[in-house]
C-alpha cells in the first residue's frame, strides 16, 4: 500500500480502513441492491422477452396501486402484521410477568424460549402444516377430542390469515417474552418498594411504574417485530403458497413473488419491493410518533 | 387474635396458589411452544402409515425408515445426504467466518476511534437493519447473474454476509465498548501495537459476544429460505428448499419424510441453543434493545 503523507495523517485514516471492509460488503450488496432496485421499478421490463427495460417513469406505482388485488394484498399484510404482532406483544408481556416471578427454572424456561424462534421459519411452515392438515392434523383432532367442529385451517378462506397469524405469533412470542423479560429484570425495585408502602395495588404498579418504565423496551421491541411480520415470507410461502384459499393471505411479499416476480415483470416486482419498504418506513414513523407523545422516558 | 391468624393463613395460602397458578401458567405456555416441535420429531421417528394414524400413536416402535426415505432416489433426485447438506455447512461457515472477521474490525473501530462521519456509520448500520430483504432479491438475482455466480455457493455467502453484517457489528459493538479502555493502553504501553492488543487483549474479552453474533449468524444463514430459493437453482440449494419437495403428486404431502427432512434441519440449531443460550440471550438483548 502506498503510504499516504504524515504518520498523523496516516493514524487519521485508520479507522476507514478498519470500517470499510464492512461498509463495502453492505453497501455492495443491499445498498446497490436498493438503488438498482430503484431504477429496475421505473422500467417494464420483462428479461426473457425483452432484455431491455423500457422505463415507464412511475407508471408501474400506478399501476400496481390501482390494481384491486394489489390493494387487498395491501390489506392482508397491515392485517397479517396488526394481528400477529399485537398478540405477539400482549402474550409477550403477560408471558415475560410470569417467568420474571418464577423462583427456580428460569433459566430452562429461557432456554426453551430460544428454540422456536431459532427455528427455521420455513420448518416452521412445515410442522405447523404438519398440526393443521384437515384429515390427519392434531388440531382438528384436539377439536374433536372437545366436542367443537373441525376447522379447514390452511384450506379454508375465511381461517387462512388466521392460521399464517397463529403460527408466527407462535414463533415470535418468545422473541418478546425474552426481550420484555430482560427489561423487567433491568428495572430498579425501589419505586416498587415505595408503591407498595403508598399501598398502590399490583395492576396500579404495573399501569403506573412498569410500563412507563418500560416504554423505551416496548416501543423498540414493537418496531423490531412489526417491521418483521411486514416482510414475513418463508411461513406464509410454504403454507399459503399463492395467497391461500381465495387469496386471503395474499401479503405484499407472496404478490411480488406470485404476481410479479415469477411472470417475469421484473418492474412491477421491484416496485412491490419499494413499496413495502415505503409501508415500512411508513408504520415505523406512525409508531415513533404516537410513543413519542406519550411522555418519552430518555 | 385467633381471627389474625386466620388472616395471616388465608394470606399464605393465596399466596401460594398464586405461586402455583404461575408456575402452572408457564408450563401451559411452555408446552404450547415446545410440543409442536416436539411432535414433528416424534413424527420423523414413526414408521411408515404411523404418521397418519388419527387418533395419533405415542407408543410405537422408533424407526429410521423416513430418514432413509428422505436421502433415496425419490426427493431431489438422492442429493440431499451428498450436495444439500454440505452446502448447507459450507455457505452457512463461510459466512459466519467472514462476518466475524469483519464485524470485529468494524465493531472496534467504532467503539474506539473517532472519526468523522462515525455517527453517520452508526446510524448507516442500524437503518441498514429496516431494508426488507425481499426488496433486495430482483436485482441481486441479476447482480448474481451479470457476476456469473448465480447458483454457487459464493453468491448465498455474500449476501448473507450482508445481511448479517450489521446485527453482528452492533452486537460487538456494545461489547468492545465495555471494555475498559485502560486495559488496551497498558498492553499498548507494554509494546503492543493495536491489532495485538486487538488480538490479545479484546478478542478474548469480546468472546462471549463473538459466541453470540456468529451463532447468530450461522443460525440465519442454516435457516434461510427465501434468498436461496431466489438464487440458487440445481448446484447451490441448500437444506431448507427441501421444505418444497415434500408435496407429492401421487401421495399428497408425505409427513413421514418431511418430518425427518425438516428434523435434519433443527438439530444443528437446537444443539447450538442448549450449548451457548447464555450467550444468546445476552445477544438478543444487545441486539434489540440496546440504542
Amino acid at each position: 500500500m502506498r503510504r499516504v503523507g504524515s504518520p498523523k495523517s496516516r493514524r487519521a485514516l485508520a479507522p476507514y480502513c478498519w470500517v470499510m471492509p464492512s461498509v463495502i460488503v453492505i453497501v455492495g450488496v443491499m445498498g446497490y441492491a436498493f438503488a438498482k432496485g430503484f431504477s429496475i421499478s421505473l422500467t417494464k421490463w420483462n428479461p426473457f422477452l425483452n432484455p431491455t427495460p423500457v422505463p415507464v417513469g412511475l407508471g408501474n406505482y400506478v399501476k400496481l396501486l390501482s390494481d384491486p388485488l394489489f390493494r387487498h394484498s395491501v390489506y392482508v399484510t397491515v392485517v397479517f402484521a396488526a394481528g400477529s404482532v399485537g398478540a405477539e406483544m400482549l402474550l409477550g408481556m403477560a408471558g415475560a410477568l410470569m417467568v420474571q416471578k418464577l423462583r427456580f427454572l428460569k433459566g430452562l424456561v429461557r432456554t426453551s424460549m430460544l428454540i422456536p424462534m431459532m427455528l427455521a421459519p420455513a420448518i416452521a411452515g412445515l410442522i405447523w402444516k404438519l398440526f393443521m392438515d384437515i384429515d390427519f392434523g392434531l388440531l382438528n383432532y384436539f377439536l374433536s377430542l372437545l366436542g367443537l367442529p373441525e376447522i379447514g385451517w390452511i384450506a379454508d378462506k375465511t381461517w387462512v390469515l388466521p392460521s399464517v397469524v397463529l403460527v408466527d405469533v407462535w414463533q415470535w412470542t418468545p422473541f418478546v417474552v425474552l426481550i420484555l423479560l430482560a427489561g423487567l429484570q433491568s428495572l430498579p425495585p425501589e419505586p416498587y418498594e415505595a408503591a407498595e408502602i403508598d399501598g398502590a395495588t399490583r395492576l396500579q404498579a404495573f399501569r403506573y411504574i412498569t410500563l412507563p418504565l418500560m416504554k423505551r423496551v416496548i416501543v423498540i421491541t414493537l418496531l423490531f417485530r412489526t417491521i418483521f411480520s411486514l416482510r414475513a415470507f418463508d411461513t406464509i410461502f410454504l403454507l399459503a403458497r399463492g395467497g391461500g384459499p381465495g387469496q386471503n393471505a395474499l401479503t405484499l411479499s407472496m404478490y411480488l413473488y406470485e404476481r410479479a416476480y415469477i411472470p417475469f415483470h421484473m418492474g412491477m416486482a421491484a416496485t412491490a419491493s419499494y413499496i413495502i419498504l415505503i409501508i415500512t418506513l411508513l408504520i415505523t414513523a406512525v409508531i415513533l410518533g404516537l410513543t413519542h407523545g406519550a411522555g418519552s422516558t430518555e | 387474635m385467633r381471627q389474625k391468624t386466620a388472616a395471616v393463613r388465608l394470606a399464605r395460602v393465596l399466596s401460594i396458589l398464586e405461586r402455583v397458578a404461575y408456575n402452572l401458567a408457564v408450563c401451559v405456555m411452555l408446552l404450547g411452544f415446545l410440543f409442536p416441535i416436539l411432535w414433528m420429531i416424534l413424527t420423523a421417528f414413526k414408521p411408515g402409515r404411523e404418521a397418519f394414524r388419527i387418533p395419533p400413536s405415542l407408543i410405537f416402535r422408533p424407526s429410521l425408515s423416513n430418514f432413509v426415505e428422505l436421502f433415496g432416489a425419490r426427493f431431489e433426485g438422492g442429493r440431499i445426504l451428498p450436495v444439500f447438506l454440505p452446502n448447507s455447512i459450507i455457505v452457512s461457515i463461510t459466512a459466519t467466518v467472514a462476518v466475524m472477521v469483519l464485524a470485529l474490525f468494524a465493531s472496534y473501530a467504532l467503539a474506539r476511534f473517532d472519526f468523522k462521519g462515525k455517527n453517520v456509520l452508526g446510524v448507516f448500520v442500524v437503518a441498514s437493519r429496516m431494508l426488507p430483504p425481499i426488496g433486495s432479491i430482483v436485482p441481486l438475482f441479476f447482480m448474481m447473474r451479470n457476476l456469473g455466480i448465480l447458483d454457487t455457493k459464493l453468491a448465498l455467502v455474500l449476501v448473507y454476509t450482508a445481511l448479517n453484517l450489521p446485527l453482528a457489528i452492533w452486537i460487538l459493538w456494545g461489547f468492545v465498548q465495555g471494555i475498559p479502555k485502560e486495559i488496551e493502553e497498558c498492553a499498548t504501553i507494554d509494546g503492543c501495537s493495536r491489532i495485538g492488543a486487538l488480538f490479545r487483549i479484546i478478542l478474548p474479552l469480546t468472546a462471549p459476544g463473538l459466541v453470540a453474533a456468529s451463532i447468530f449468524t450461522f443460525i440465519f444463514s442454516w435457516n434461510d429460505f427465501q434468498m436461496a430459493l431466489f438464487l440458487t437453482r440445481a448446484n447451490s440449494k441448500t437444506l431448507p428448499l427441501l421444505a418444497l419437495s415434500f408435496q407429492t403428486i401421487e401421495e399428497g404431502v408425505v409427513w413421514g419424510p418431511m418430518s425427518a427432512g425438516g428434523t435434519l434441519i433443527m438439530i444443528p440449531m437446537i444443539v447450538f441453543v442448549l450449548i451457548a443460550q447464555k450467550y444468546l440471550v445476552k445477544g438478543l438483548v444487545l441486539g434489540g434493545v440496546k440504542g
